[in-house]
């Protein structure tokens, strides 16, 4: 933990888990906070923070794949498919199952009933701060 | 005459599996407080075949082919020719128990007598819906199978429907050119007693979901028709599932899997391919392989899930598809040992997606009142939707005529 946390007033809630310039542009850690495993994410400049723990059977869905997805489009006058890579550094899979996440909204692409819980995450004075 | 009268007896004795007479039958009948309740219901009968290579059918099939295929039935029309094997494909399997059990517990070639008198009196049908089933999807000819297939359903129509304001028809497509399928389909939906496109499942090659199928269903959503999935252990199966054709003994096993089996490929297809997120104005009905068979639904809703970026098309879980798109023929019903459980598979789907149907006249046709009692403490609405209002929306057939 950064030497200069104690120049920060936080919470008891509240947790740093890195200096800011040790979590660069489509990084991620795993803090263990309070007991809970929380995968922090940097998404081009933006803090993500989520359990680590996939609503389907309960994987570590934080530690899975950060990449893009395929998205599809049909002509109907032309009756072609045209598929399309997009999305790339956003879409988080989880390792056990597959299931594809937002990691920059925590919507599930595979299931409307089932949401990651954004954890409130930000940087103060060079420090990502978790607040649990 | 006479005969087809032994014969409806004979079925409706089969069915009961036992010897009263028809007479006593509908005494038992009058006191199964459901089976009043059906004389108020106007059931859909959603798969009533007819004997396509009958006689009387084939001599039909005469005036609405061009030669050399006219010339070629005529051939085989004459006498001395005892089958039409050089005429259709066939599959070789004996389905007729050691004459216990006929393929087909009637010869149905008229309206009246062999289907509206037999399914009205005995099963509480008021509309029936007819395919002609004529099994070309083997035949090896493209031009001769596309023209075979315009023949019959211009015999379903002239035969079948005219003439017959309750009956409804299912016009036959051949997948060996889709594009030519989807001419016909914008040809004979110009009838007005055509409400859905037929695809016999097995002996497709292609499975249906394939893009190369596109315009068939493109011409479907175009003219507001369904499309119907009949499964069948028919010619082709054995291209589809050779090991069931070669190397299981009987036609017990050949069909227990045959029709699942093509229902699994199919239906699996269309998700694969997104057809119905592609096509979302198009209903897709399967009949003949019963409903238990549906689990296969919570499978491709569990691989979706896993794998969704192969199947991008798809906007919803398989599952939501079935209960929006998706309709399924209860017969054959399934036969869980304990009934209660046959409940609670007509209960997981219900209303939402099962049709009634009996596949009237063939061996493993289901009788209204077979299916009825296992939906006795189902609400009157939901009995209603499986026993016409499911049919009534997506066949789009007004009963209050």
């Amino acid at each position: 933990m950064s030497t200069n946390t104690h120049d920060l007033a936080l919470d008891d809630d509240e947790h740093v888990v890195a200096k800011t310039d040790e979590l660069a542009e489509g990084e991620r850690l795993i803090a263990l906070l309070d007991g809970k495993e929380i995968g922090v994410f940097n998404i081009g400049g933006e803090l993500y923070a989520y359990p680590n723990w996939c609503a389907h059977q309960g994987g570590p869905l934080c530690e899975g794949m950060l990449s893009g997805t395929v998205e599809g489009e049909f002509d109907r006058d032309s009756l072609e498919t045209e598929l399309e890579w997009n999305r790339e550094g956003e879409i988080l899979s989880c390792p056990w199952h597959g299931w594809e996440f937002d990691a920059t909204s925590g919507d599930c692409l595979v299931d409307d009933g089932c949401r990651l819980r954004s954890i409130p995450v930000r940087d103060e004075s060079g420090h990502v701060v978790v607040t649990l | 005459m006479e005969n087809i009268y032994n014969e409806c007896i004979r079925m409706v004795q089969c069915m009961v599996n036992q010897s009263d007479s028809l007479a006593e039958r509908s005494e038992q009948a009058r006191t199964n407080p459901l089976a009043d309740q059906l004389k108020e219901v106007p059931v859909i009968d959603m798969d009533v075949h007819t004997s396509f290579r009958h006689e009387e059918i084939q001599r039909d099939m005469l005036a609405h082919l061009d030669d050399p295929y006219r010339q070629e039935v005529e051939y085989y029309l004459e006498p001395g020719h005892s089958s039409y094997d050089g005429l259709y494909p066939t599959d070789n399997y004996n389905r007729d128990l050691n004459g216990k059990l006929p393929t087909e517990l009637m010869q149905v070639t008229d309206s009246k007598e062999d289907i509206d008198d037999v399914l009205s009196s005995e099963f509480h049908v008021d509309y029936p819906i007819v395919n002609m089933l004529p099994e070309l999807n083997m035949v090896r000819q493209t031009d001769k199978a596309v023209a075979f297939n315009r023949a019959a359903n211009n015999v379903l129509v002239e035969r079948f429907l005219d003439g017959h304001d309750n009956f409804r028809g299912l016009a036959s497509v051949v997948p060996h050119d889709p594009s030519a399928a989807a001419e016909e389909v914008d040809r004979i939906a110009q009838e007005d007693q055509i409400c859905g496109v037929f695809i016999n499942s097995s002996g497709v090659k292609t499975p249906l979901g394939d893009p190369k199928y596109d315009p068939i269903y493109r011409a479907a959503e175009d003219n507001g028709l369904p499309v119907v999935y009949h499964g069948a252990a028919a010619p082709g199966l054995g291209l589809d599932f050779p090991i069931i054709q070669h190397e299981m003994q009987t036609y017990m096993a050949n069909h227990a899997l045959g029709h699942v089996y093509s229902q699994f490929l199919n239906l699996t297809s269309l998700f694969e391919n997104g057809t119905p997120a592609k096509f979302p104005d198009v209903d897709f009905v399967f009949q003949e392989a019963g409903i238990a068979w549906l689990s296969l639904i919570f499978r491709l809703n569990r691989e979706y899930k896993q794998r969704r970026s192969e199947v991008p098309l798809l906007e919803k879980t398989p599952e939501e598809y079935v209960r929006d798109q998706f309709y399924f023929a209860t017969q054959p019903l399934d036969e869980p040992n304990d009934q209660r459980m046959m409940k609670q598979l007509i209960e997981m789907w219900g209303g939402d997606v099962l049709m009634f149907a009996t596949d009237h006249p063939h061996f493993d046709i289901d009788n209204t009142e077979a299916l009825l009692k296992f939906m006795g403490d189902f609400s009157e609405e939901e009995r209603n939707k499986v026993l016409y209002k499911n049919s009534a929306e997506v066949f789009d057939i007004d009963v209050s005529t």
